[in-house]
């Protein structure tokens, strides 16, 4: 007997990710000398959803800082991603980072009429002429 | 006589946390703010442990703009437990692991104890001033049982 005749595919996103969602990558696009401040990356899930995130991937050609954010509910919720130097990061966890906290649209300011953020903005210093950096984000959506 | 079962028919969310956790629980992220330029020991996440429970920790997450220390540190039946990290350099970490770092030692309240929550201090003094100073954030996976 095979593993395949014996769990469905359900089951094995369940104990992969702790629901039974499948993720995707929401890829952004190369961004040129990001200004201090600037978004790098934006995107949404739909009214009826709620978004979780799996995991990041980061490349800067520059020493720089990131801020993740996104709505959940009435608040914005952050994560400081600050980068050693120059280069990649890729990070994938079996919990999704903001467990407790998933992406939603904002109930109170926007009576349920927009979806729900995620985004990624420079924090640091302006990246010099020629810097370039390029966002993804790891999502599972989930109906609400 | 045995009824066979299929993996497919018998797991189902309880069976998928004891295989992802060791335990029937789905650990949650407490995350602390933004902090600039904290003194040594400045607290930059306190989880306040619920009244009755024993919490275990999955994972954390530290980032930091420059090179420090820092603590994990929580009491379990009045005694004090530690876990130190180092960073290098500037930085950012997030670890999670399907172990609790603190399992055998649970974070938990009694009455008398000095601490009610488990705590993500730095070590040394950060630099720059409470404004634009080096930025720190501290996060904290955790998952909370009723005490035994």
């Amino acid at each position: 007997m095979h593993i395949g005749g014996v769990i469905d595919e359900g089951g094995a996103r369940l104990v992969r990710h702790g629901r039974d969602v499948e993720l995707r990558w929401s890829y952004g696009t190369e961004i040129l000398a990001p200004l201090q401040g600037q978004t790098v990356f934006e995107d949404y899930v739909d009214v009826d959803k709620f978004g979780y995130i799996y995991g990041y991937e980061i490349t800067s050609t520059h020493d720089n800082s990131m801020l993740l954010f996104w709505s959940a509910g009435t608040t914005t919720q952050s994560i400081h991603i600050p980068l050693q130097s120059k280069g990649s990061t890729y990070v994938t966890l079996p919990v999704a980072l903001n467990e407790g906290y998933p992406i939603s649209y904002n109930d109170v300011a926007t009576g349920g009429s927009k979806p729900g953020f995620y985004a990624v903005a420079s924090f640091g210093t302006d990246g010099i002429p020629g810097s370039k950096c390029n966002v993804s984000i790891l999502i599972g959506e989930v109906p609400r | 006589m045995t009824q066979q079962v299929s993996f497919a028919e018998s797991i189902n969310a309880g069976g998928s946390r004891l295989l992802r956790w060791g335990r029937d629980v789905e650990p949650e992220w407490e995350y602390g703010g933004l902090w600039y330029s904290l003194p040594p020991g400045g607290d930059l996440l306190t989880y306040e442990i619920p009244t009755g429970k024993d919490v275990y920790i999955y994972g954390y997450f530290i980032s930091a703009e420059e090179e420090n220390e820092f603590v994990v540190g929580w009491l379990n039946n009045g005694t004090f437990y530690t876990k130190r990290i180092q960073f290098p350099s500037k930085g950012t970490l997030y670890f999670v692991d399907n172990v609790a770092i603190n399992e055998g030692y649970p974070a938990n309240y009694r009455q008398g104890d000095p601490y009610d929550g488990i705590a993500i201090y730095n070590v040394n003094a950060g630099t720059g001033n409470p404004t634009g100073g080096a930025v720190y954030q501290a996060g904290l996976l955790h998952a909370d049982i009723e005490a035994e």
